[in-house]
């Protein structure tokens, strides 16, 4: 179990890092990577519960599907970035503000 | 291919017709070079009225297969003739806007393979990969209009909302799998209510899976994108994002709602609270919002949120209650509001949608005189705001009659009496935009008129017709289709 316990200290550790980078960073890309640091934490306990807890494969096969479709949500969320900054010059968040919620 | 394969893929007809359909549709828009977008509007709609027949076919009795990946029942085949019913109303609607491209279709029937599959999903896995099919090709519909700056914002704020509430999501799936050692959802449920039940990773783990499929469905506090990703979006796509994937997001809490349910009070935060609690602020956020909006879109967009808020009132009752009588009346009630809302918040979006493109904008000015220049819009969008207001004798108002009747019958008070409150508050905004358009005198004129009005296509007639009576009709004549959704439940 201490090693569980260590995987999951990680992940959880991961995953408030990547909430902080969302909260604070004004770069589209900067939060991206902040996303992408919670999705992997998910994955990391989905393979170490995996490996030490459930004894199946269903987590690890989890974890492929999570690399995979951060994949395809990044490269659509960068093409999204690039036509922003084609059109204001900038990939601020905090700029992006013409619709007013 | 071994017996067994070939059976389980034969349950799988309508989502292999949909990709293979799809696949017809991508080459077609490869050849053709004139009117791109009405062909594909007309093969995707020839499409999807087989797919509501191969659909309405399908055996309800099945269970699980694909290794307990997918699960045929009921509720799958009400939400894929949904699903199938409300796109085709909605490339209808987009058919006027997009006459020479094709793209926005074929995006939009490639995220209905994914509410196919999210109708059955019965893993975490094809649960997060079927929410993420309906998601990716909607962030770049939202952006579909590259060269205007507000279309790219509501695109990007689409997306980065979109990527962080399913990494909440998924640390959340990853939790309860560490507790379970499960991913398929029924055993997540047994599994918990034996071992885990009340532990604080089992509460932390369902409100983070809330608040992921909290935000396709615009649940207050995950509602942030919403009212920017409609107003920014194309307007015929934002009548499609009203209505699809939100109740993509439904049939997600649909199949979560054993694993919420399981949950027993810890802190003193029990799963009926915790339901109750996000419905209330839901309505009361949604309508208080709504009444501060010069944007006809928007407004429609905060009103949005207020039903998600209604409905999210009879998922309260079906955690309440895990089975029984009352726990059927209220999944009735859920499924009916949704097939109602279907038809009144897309005909509501395709008047605005009408209005804008022909008067040039969607801020309220815009609809002043409508009913003394356009009679037949102007009615056709009163019919529709009198019924997401909930007068009778609209299909609004029996929708609304069922969801409280089932809150009453399980006795609770105070989420009914905030729910008619709410009500109460929406009058006020709807009311606004008929009486502008009936009482005033216009301030903008429109350019090309004809003598009874806008020139309003057959497609547009049509799709007029299709949403105007069943909103009226379900108003006087619910009895069929209440009972159809009842059957699907057994």
């Amino acid at each position: 179990m201490h090693n569980l316990t260590v995987y999951l200290l990680i992940s959880a550790a991961l995953f408030l890092l990547g909430l902080l980078a969302i909260m604070t960073r004004k770069n589209a890309v900067s939060v991206l990577m902040g996303i992408e640091l919670m999705l992997n934490s998910a994955g990391l306990n989905f393979v170490a519960f995996s490996r030490f807890s459930s004894g199946n494969l269903n987590g690890q096969v989890a974890a492929l599907f999570i690399v995979i479709i951060a994949a395809a949500e990044a490269a659509v969320a960068l093409a999204i970035f690039l036509n922003l900054y084609r059109l204001k010059a900038t990939s601020d968040v905090d700029k992006a503000d013409l619709l007013q919620g | 291919m071994s017996p067994v394969t070939g059976q389980n893929l034969a349950q799988f007809t309508p989502e292999l017709a949909l990709a293979g359909g799809l696949l017809v549709l991508l080459i077609v828009d490869l050849i053709v070079r004139k009117n791109r977008g009405v062909i594909a509007a007309a093969l995707g709609g020839i499409l999807l009225v087989a797919l509501v027949f191969i659909s309405l076919a399908g055996n309800e009795k099945i269970g699980e297969y694909l290794f307990g990946a997918v699960v045929q029942d009921g509720m799958t085949l009400f939400f894929r003739v949904f699903f199938a019913a409300a796109t085709l109303v909605s490339i209808g609607i987009m058919a006027s806007t997009f006459k020479g491209e094709g793209e926005p279709f074929i995006l939009v029937l490639s995220s209905v393979i994914g509410m196919f599959l999210l109708a059955g999903s019965n893993d975490l896995i094809t649960l997060f990969v079927a929410i993420e099919m309906v998601s990716i090709p909607s962030y770049v519909l939202a952006g579909y209009r590259r060269k205007d700056p507000r279309s790219a914002e509501a695109a990007l704020k689409y997306v980065l909302y979109g990527a962080f509430s399913s990494g909440l999501m998924l640390y959340g799936f990853s939790l309860l799998y560490g507790l379970t050692g499960e991913t398929g959802l029924p055993e997540i449920a047994e599994g918990l209510i034996r071992n885990a039940s009340g532990s604080p990773a089992h509460l932390v783990g369902i409100v983070l899976i809330l608040a992921g499929v909290g935000y396709k469905i615009a649940m207050v506090p995950m509602h942030f994108w919403c009212p920017d990703v409609y107003e920014g979006s194309p307007t015929s796509i934002t009548a499609y994002f009203s209505v699809l994937p939100k109740a993509a997001g439904f049939a997600a809490l649909f199949r979560i709602v054993p694993i919420i349910a399981s949950l027993k009070p810890v802190y003193g935060i029990s799963a009926v609270g915790l339901i109750t609690l996000v419905s209330a602020l839901t309505m009361t956020f949604g309508n208080l919002g709504a009444i501060w909006q010069d944007s006809v879109k928007r407004l429609l967009a905060y009103s949005s949120i207020a039903h998600a808020g209604y409905i999210l009132m009879g998922f309260a009752v079906i955690v309440a209650l895990p089975a029984g009588e009352l726990h059927n009346l209220a999944y009735t009630a859920v499924l009916f509001y949704l097939v109602v809302y279907l038809f009144m918040n897309l005909g509501a979006f395709m008047v605005v949608d009408l209005v804008e493109r022909r008067l040039g904008g969607d801020s309220i000015g815009y609809f002043k005189g409508l009913g003394k220049h356009n009679p037949l819009p102007a009615l056709a969008l009163a019919v529709f705001l009198f019924s997401l207001a909930g007068l009778p004798p609209l299909a609004g108002f029996i929708g609304k009659f069922f969801l409280f009747a089932a809150l009453v019958k399980a006795q609770m008070w105070a989420l009914a009496i905030i729910g008619i409150a709410n009500a109460v508050v929406s009058l006020f905004y709807y009311v606004r935009i008929i009486r502008d358009m009936f009482l005033y005198d216009p301030d903008v004129v429109p350019v090309e008129q004809d003598e009874g009005g806008f020139k309003l296509g057959t497609l547009t007639s049509v799709l007029l017709l299709v949403t105007v009576v069943p909103t009226l009709l379900l108003g006087v004549y619910w009895g069929p289709l209440a009972e159809w959704i009842k059957l699907r439940l057994m």
